[in-house]
């Protein structure tokens, strides 16, 4: 068996205890040397899985207990290359998290590390297991310690509240998981993915198999914050660390989204194939209402981070939208945006870190923002543009033109909200001393400039994701590679991630869209607003005002709306 | 939205919600009829396979033992977490209790109590021993082991006073057994892996089925586990009991 | 009635969440979420019970005797050991909020922001 598969949450989780046993001997420096070594060295680790996955999933059973007769005895990790990718982008989010920490974390003994390198462990553990309730395991311990991180401002009750709000919602979210697991696990008696796909994939979906996916969707649509479940993201990138709004920017929710691609495919794509239509447009109406929506509140809101987390929430439901075509073009799209987006948008966070500095490093952050805008906006340079151009293309072809005009007209306004951060800040007097070191402010730019480029980088990777993506939507191969052990070769076609001309001008006049809105946003603020518009914006602002009784209605209101219409379409 | 809409949303949704999932639980197989293969599977090798006697415990920590692994680190997480939370705000100073309420002496506690709670406390730390130890056989296991352990800690609280039990541990010596036990799994597990096959597979010699020491590195898990609740939770105890008893505002 | 048991589950989550969304107290409605996460105990364990099967251990019993599924019980002791441990994070954050403001009303915290 390959022995590298278990490393990336081993070795993480190792290196964490190791820190807390020698927390009081080991100097700051020590620590975050370790630290970034780590994380370094899990970054190789999945890189490798990355690679070696490149003909065959690879499966690794845990405790060395193979399938027998069908029935899965063990844990088993079934790393692809989409889960690898995920895996391997978790480890450059948590990096570049660990560069802000010395600059904002005062931490006692090196506690924070010890979280986010089990953080890390516990995003990869997501990424790469084939097991559904390792899945829950590890969605538990990525919430725990992102729940943690987001109450470190233990003397501010916002963050405190905040991180009480994401607590309770996303755990009843897990509730709802386990479930969801229990109730598959009646019917089929199995735990892992491929098991339970098998199994039921001969019969008729009835309502259990559709009441346990509404749940599961919900339980991961939370952790994804898509509306109307993203009033906790809100709430904490308001005021949660930087550290781990890098890692809730970068990563966290792109998980969410993996996560219901995941049980798609491997679980249900075989029972629900002939109905995948009522899934089609559950998962497209929702990415494009959460797309257009948080698009257009982020314009209402003035806080620039509060902002940029309703463009985190709008750009999830763009993913979204491109997992929700069901097809492996939406697949490649969305996973390219995804990634893409998810720098994109760390990049836009560590340039109003630097804007709250002094005055090199406030040029540094508004020309990091200024870039971020053009990427937010999906200028065709960026593989944001690639990705967004191609999940309007997928979503034409599965018969939704509408959501591809969502996703133009949300790009249009994310983009503007990014400028006019950036140029609101500019016209603010800086509040710094005029002088400051270079150490504070150079790492952060080195940062905000490297995120950027990668999402130019990647660009060149889109014939890896189109075949990756061709091979994670193809169910029947995962589900005899885990219980055979042997490779199908499919025929599938592999789609083509390209820009046609057409997108490019799509890409460009959405860019340009963007600049206008942003520069005509002023005036408009200096006119009184129209009194449907005014009212509006309150509503807005108090249904955003942080309460946990509000966020975990509007959880039932979801998951009861959800359930509703999957069992209509699947009379 | 104000409380009482909020409420009167939640009542229709919830109902919605709950009416729905009523009706989907209509398909569930009818309680007392289940017949999934997996469990039925384990029950019938764990004790030719393992020499293992309590099926569960085969189940956390032999054939899914990787989900358990997950499981402790949550908890691992979640303590260091509290530690996170509950570290010293700035303007708040450790203090001790006594120099608070002046020229009134602090009643002892009665000797009933006294004599009740530390008598109680060597039986119970030794049931949890046993029931760490005895996971593979009876019910119990590390989990359950350790918060046993960590109540006959507790005890001593209950039976004296705050200081009594402070001074029989530092919180160090509790972090550092802490990571062991985390780490000990780990350590463990990776025993699978130096002997080529994968992480956590049972690889210590079996020996016989009821003694103590068999089922390979099931006991050797179920040790490491206890260590950690145990200190973990003795931990958590602490850094609560510190909050209400011994730190102060020092300013307004 | 034999779906009784899962009527019971559904049950505990309703009211549970009831619990969270008209709370006017930190603690309650922390204790309210862990009632959530009992219903989740209860459906596990209920999936998993075979009539006339005894417990799943084989100190003193023959390995051909029908027992009840220990998968599901398994199962539930991680989400007991996940619920505690949840449960233990969020009075410890209930703790501070009560020190900061000196009160645990949900309602009082409301429109507080940093930024």
């Amino acid at each position: 068996m390959n022995n590298l598969a278990p490393l990336p949450v081993v070795v993480p989780l190792a290196a964490a205890a190791f820190i807390l046993f020698m927390s009081t001997v080991l100097s700051r420096r020590a620590v975050q040397l370790l630290t970034a070594s780590c994380v370094v060295g899990e970054i190789g680790l999945s890189g490798t899985l990355l690679y070696q996955a490149r003909a065959l999933n690879i499966v690794y059973w845990f405790g060395g207990w193979r399938p027998r007769a069908g029935v899965a005895f063990g844990v088993s990790f079934t790393i692809d290359q989409i889960g690898a990718g995920a895996a391997v982008l978790s480890g450059v989010v948590v990096g570049i998290a660990l560069l802000t920490v010395p600059r904002t974390i005062r931490t006692p003994n090196g506690i924070v590390h010890a979280m986010l390198l089990t953080l890390l462990a516990a995003m990869a553990g997501f990424c790469l297991t084939g097991d559904l309730f390792n899945m829950f395991v590890f969605f538990e311990l990525m919430a725990v310690c992102a729940f943690a991180l987001a109450a470190y401002h233990n003397d501010s009750a916002a963050s405190l509240r905040s991180a009480l709000n994401f607590a309770i919602t996303n755990s009843v979210g897990a509730f709802l998981v386990l479930i969801a697991i229990a109730m598959l696990y009646s019917r089929t008696g199995a735990l892992n993915l491929a098991q339970i796909g098998t199994s039921l994939a001969g019969r008729h979906a009835d309502r259990l198999v559709v009441v346990a996916l509404a749940l599961l969707l919900v339980g991961f649509l939370i952790k994804a914050a898509v509306m109307p479940f993203h009033f906790w993201l809100v709430d904490t990138v308001s005021s949660a660390p930087i550290p781990l709004v890098i890692v809730l920017a970068g990563a966290l929710d792109v998980l969410g989204v993996y996560g219901v691609s995941r049980i798609y495919w491997s679980v249900f794509a075989g029972t629900l194939a002939t109905d995948s239509a009522g899934v089609q447009t559950l998962l497209i109406s929702l990415g494009a209402f959460s797309a257009l929506i948080a698009a257009v509140l982020g314009l209402f809101f003035e806080s620039p981070r509060r902002r940029l987390a309703f463009v985190m929430v709008a750009h999830t439901g763009i993913v979204l939208i491109g997992i929700g075509c069901l097809s492996a073009a939406g697949v490649a799209a969305a996973s390219v945006y995804a990634a893409a987006d998810g720098m994109v948008k760390i990049a836009l966070f560590l340039g109003l870190l630097l804007l709250a500095g002094a005055n090199a490093g406030r040029r540094a952050g508004l020309m990091v923002l200024g870039l971020g805008g053009l990427a937010t906006a999906g200028l065709p340079v960026f593989a944001t543009g690639l990705g967004k151009a191609t999940i309007e293309d997928a979503a034409g072809h599965a018969g939704y033109a509408w959501a591809a005009v969502v996703v133009v007209v949300a790009a249009v306004f994310t983009g503007a909200t990014v400028f006019d951060i950036a140029s609101a800040s500019r016209r603010a007097p800086p509040d710094a001393p005029e002088h400051q070191k270079k150490s504070a402010w150079v790492p952060l730019a080195i940062g905000g400039t490297f995120c950027l480029a990668a999402s130019v980088a990647l660009t060149s990777a889109r014939r890896g994701f189109a075949s990756a993506a061709a091979r994670f939507v193809d169910t029947f191969d995962y589900q005899q590679r885990v219980l055979t052990g042997t490779a199908v070769h499919h025929a599938n076609q592999t789609p083509v991630l390209a820009l046609a001309p057409r997108g490019v001008a799509i890409d460009v006049a959405v860019v340009l869209a963007a600049i206008a809105v942003a520069s005509l946003l002023p005036a408009l603020r200096r006119v009184q607003p129209a009194r449907g518009i005014a009212r509006a914006s309150n509503v807005a602002h108090r249904l955003h005002a942080g309460s946990i009784g509000d966020s975990a209605t509007w959880v039932t209101v979801g998951t009861a709306t959800i359930m509703a219409v999957l069992l209509a379409q699947f009379r | 939205m104000t409380p009482r809409v909020r409420r009167i949303v939640f009542l229709v949704a919830g109902g919605v919600f709950a009416v729905t999932l009523a009706w989907t639980f209509r398909a569930l197989p009818s309680f007392g009829h289940f017949n999934g293969a997996y469990g039925t599977a384990l029950s019938r090798v764990s004790v030719p396979e393992r020499h293992i006697t309590d099926a569960v415990t085969a189940v956390n920590f032999d054939y899914r033992g990787f989900d358990t692994l997950g499981e402790e680190f949550i908890f691992f997480a979640a303590v260091v977490g509290v530690a996170l939370i509950l570290r010293a705000q700035h303007g708040e100073r450790a203090e001790h209790s006594a120099d608070y309420a002046t020229g009134r002496a602090v009643p002892p506690t009665s000797d009933a109590v006294r004599v009740l709670g530390l008598g109680l406390t060597p039986p119970t730390v030794l049931f949890g021993l046993y029931i760490v130890a005895h996971g593979h056989l009876t019910p119990g296991g590390g989990f359950q082991g350790g918060v046993v352990l960590a109540t006959g800690v507790l005890l001593i609280y209950l039976a004296g006073e705050f200081d009594d039990l402070h001074g029989l541990y530092t919180e160090t010596a509790l972090e550092r057994s802490e990571a062991i036990g985390a780490g000990g799994f780990i350590a463990i597990g990776l025993l699978g892996i130096a002997i080529g096959s994968a992480l956590l597979d049972n690889v210590l010699p079996l020996g016989t089925t009821g003694s103590v020491f068999s089922a390979g590195i099931v006991p050797l898990i179920n040790a490491s586990v206890g260590l950690e609740i145990a200190a973990g939770l003795v931990l958590l105890l602490t850094m609560f009991l510190h909050q209400t008893i011994v730190l102060r505002e020092t300013s307004p | 009635m034999t779906i009784l048991p899962y009527l019971v589950a559904v049950w505990l989550f309703v009211v549970g969440m009831y619990g969270i969304v008209t709370s006017r107290n930190l603690v309650h409605q922390i204790i309210s979420l862990s009632v959530v996460q009992a219903s989740t105990y209860v459906l596990l364990l209920a999936v998993g019970y075979r009539a006339g099967a005894t417990a799943p251990v084989f100190a003193d019993i023959s390995t051909t005797r029908p027992v009840v599924d220990p998968v599901v019980q398994a199962l539930s002791l991680t989400d007991v050991v996940v619920g505690a441990t949840v449960t233990a994070l969020l009075l410890a954050v209930a703790v501070q909020i009560h020190k900061r403001t000196g009160t645990l009303d949900p309602e009082a915290l409301l429109g507080r922001t940093d930024s």
